[in-house]
């Protein structure tokens, strides 16, 4: 009879620790992914900032044609659920809710702010990753957990260009001229503010339209109050005419400024002696890499869509890949997703590695090029302070 | 046989009734949102109406109007001034503005008056953007608060649709009785020659400008509405783009009819969402639409709609 009991007692035990054993490992799982992912993007494709949100596109679709290609994202084909945002906010939040509807594992959002703002209580309420190349500094600054940005901001930029010029260009006297929009004028503030801790006071400090295309007067009140380097901070189509003006005024001072410095749109539209010299920080574009992986990767993007890859394509490309490596590790469960972004530490992408800061910053290295002729070459990388 | 005005009273309180059925339809989400903002494009096309419709005055402005409603509402919440004050505000900041625009320039005429109009957008825009203290600049504003009455917070799609379907209905009544007041004949008298209404008696740049201050009611009422349900506003949605866009709406829909100002803002809302499907292609077909309705129907939706009613009418005396 006690024996009986013991019998009882033992396997009775020896089950529950198998149960537990199991449920334990039934939670460690990942969650499965049933079906075909789908992803979604809303980024502009029609509008006057269609050139910049095709490149997120080109990006985030090249990357799932190869992970299709190679069997998927946790062994499902991945789809994509691309929304044209326009150039309104009013029309982003209408592509992002259409996205939301559609129920996608994940989201990639613009790298235009103010439809990231619109966007981000919808997206935060649907509980879905969303993973934005939008520049403004405040973007992650909203308090959504759900919220990861890919791209280097204007914050990062504002504080990294003039320290470059007046630390290592050995400038005291610069002039700032910006587009007037929601990119130029945060970035523009910013720069003023490091330039204060650094001791400088720029000589003047000067704004233009987005769809202005004289901006010799600005430029003219630059030189004439002496400043000895400029500081541009613009998309591509503005810039180029900055700088071509700049150099038909016979204003030649060491010139640097974002990204759009750089950009093949940008050199496309100067000649070689215009574009010499002037350096440009930013994200990483793929054209100054000598690593044949790189270069053959351009390649075949440019065969692609016809367009050189940008900064924006990198980062988008980057981040459909992170997002698959998270997949396969937790499974289609979204906070585990989530979780998984904020966690990321040291990934690898093509051409930087990604952590995860306390807001939902990924990206905390920049490029430093220099236009030799027109063509830009990589000076060197640049940590953002306290990295 | 039913009476014509029995008619159209019968067709209003239809059109209501389905339009309190949509959320029933159609949920919560996507397709609830678009709606809201084709009810708050209708009720700024109302207010376009006034002035370009009925009293046949070109104004590029309206999105203006719209923009310093949305920021007035946005700025007093964030001040702590109670939801119920902020359309009042919306409203009185925008008849200010009216005042000031209309004042020096409603004796401006046809294309003077149209760039003159241009010239205030592109100010109120540039205003919003370089005055970033209080406007946010280019960021916008975010987190604004609902409306809030008495303690009680709308909250989601839903309870917006039902508050903007009233507010539109509100309007739509208010636009048809002044319609058949003094006021209105008055304006479509100075519409159809204004030396004409001047021997009548009608001061004409007075109706103009009464004309052109209701409408930027309409719209800044309006704006008040769309940042509260939104809860973010920034400048590109108050654009030159989309003061074309507004009076696109009023003459595809019909100028002059209420019915048609409705009409056209809410397909012009409707119709490129219901295109995404062809990507970048429906910016072909949706201009195509466009203008084939301009060549084929040049006073709108409304002259469709009212041939078809007579058509009907015809068929029925005939039986």
């Amino acid at each position: 009879m006690a024996s009986s009991i013991w019998k009882r007692f033992i396997l009775s035990t020896t089950m529950c620790a198998a149960l537990s054993v199991a449920t334990q490992s039934s939670m460690a799982a990942p969650a499965a992914c049933t079906g075909p992912i789908k992803i979604g993007l809303t980024t502009a494709q029609t509008g006057n900032l269609a050139l910049l949100g095709v490149q997120a596109k080109n990006g985030v679709e090249f990357a799932i044609d190869e992970i299709n290609k190679a069997g998927g994202m946790a062994g499902q084909q991945i789809v994509l659920d691309a929304q044209d945002t326009g150039a309104s906010s009013t029309d982003a939040l209408n592509a992002m809710n259409r996205v939301i509807e559609g129920k996608p594992l994940a989201i990639f959002g613009s790298m235009i702010s103010p439809h990231v703002f619109t966007q981000t209580e919808a997206v935060t309420k649907s509980e879905t990753p969303f993973i934005v190349g939008a520049t403004n500094a405040k973007v992650t600054l909203q308090g959504s957990p759900w919220l990861f940005r890919i791209h280097a901001h204007d914050g990062q930029l504002a504080d990294l260009v003039p320290r470059y010029l007046v630390s290592t260009l050995g400038k005291k006297k610069p002039g700032i001229i910006a587009v007037a929009d929601d990119y130029g004028l945060g970035a523009s503030k910013g720069i003023e503010a490091t330039l204060l801790k650094l001791d400088v006071k720029p000589a003047a400090v000067a704004s233009y339209a987005p769809s202005d295309k004289d901006m010799t007067a600005q430029l003219l009140e630059i030189k004439d109050k002496g400043a000895d380097s400029l500081i541009v901070f613009g998309r591509p189509a503005d810039v180029a005419l900055v700088l071509k003006q700049s150099s038909d005024l016979g204003f030649k001072v060491p010139t640097i400024g974002n990204a759009s410095m750089v950009a093949q749109t940008t050199l496309n539209n100067l000649s070689a002696a215009e574009a010499d010299g002037i350096y440009g920080l930013g994200g990483m574009i793929p054209q100054t890499s000598t690593d044949p992986k790189i270069v053959d990767w351009s390649k075949r993007v440019q065969e692609r869509y016809k367009v050189p890859a940008d900064n924006f394509t990198v980062a988008y490309y980057d981040a459909t890949y992170l997002l698959k490596s998270i997949v396969d590790k937790v499974g289609c469960d979204k906070a585990a997703i989530k979780d998984a972004f904020a966690a990321t530490k040291d990934w690898q992408g093509l051409l930087i590695t990604y952590s995860t800061d306390k807001v939902g910053d990924l990206t905390h290295t920049l490029g430093i090029y220099q236009n030799k002729g027109k063509t830009p070459v990589l000076v060197s990388t640049i940590k953002e302070t306290g990295y | 046989m039913m009476l014509p005005f029995e008619r159209s009273r019968l067709t209003v309180w239809l059109v209501i009734a389905a339009a309190c059925a949509l959320p029933l339809l159609v949920g919560g989400g996507y397709a609830l949102q678009v709606a809201n903002i084709a009810l708050l494009n209708a009720i700024v096309v109302l207010g376009l109406n006034f002035i370009t419709g009925w009293t046949g005055q070109v104004n590029f402005g309206q999105a203006a109007f719209y923009g310093l409603g949305a920021y007035t509402t946005a700025i007093a919440l964030k001040f702590g001034v109670p939801w119920l004050a902020t359309p009042i505000l919306a409203a009185a900041a925008v008849m200010l503005a009216g005042l000031v625009l209309g004042v020096p320039t409603l004796r401006l005429r046809s294309y003077y008056l149209a760039m003159t109009t241009i010239g205030f957008g592109e100010i109120v825009r540039l205003v919003i953007v370089h005055w970033e203290p209080v406007t946010g600049g280019t960021s916008g504003l975010r987190n604004i608060p609902g409306v809030g009455i008495a303690g009680f917070e709308l909250s989601g799609a839903i309870q917006h649709y039902f508050l903007l379907v009233a507010t539109l209905s509100l309007a739509a009544l208010a636009a048809h009785r002044l319609r058949h007041s003094a006021i209105g004949r008055a304006m479509i008298a100075t519409r159809d020659s204004e030396i004409a209404a001047e021997l009548s008696g009608i001061d004409t740049v007075r109706t103009k400008l009464t004309a052109f201050m209701i409408g930027a009611v309409y719209a800044g009422v309006a704006g008040c509405l769309y940042a509260s349900s939104i809860h973010f506003i920034s400048p590109d949605s108050f654009t030159g783009t989309q003061a074309v866009l507004l009076m696109t709406m009023l003459i595809m829909g019909g100028m002059g009819s209420i019915a048609g100002s409705i009409l056209g803002a809410v397909s012009l809302t409707i119709l490129p969402e219901l295109l995404r499907f062809l990507g970048q292609w429906y910016l072909v077909l949706y201009g195509l639409g466009v203008i084939a309705m301009i060549v084929f129907a040049p006073g709108g939706m409304a002259t469709i709609i009212a041939s078809l009613r007579d058509r009907a009418l015809r068929a029925e005396r005939g039986s």
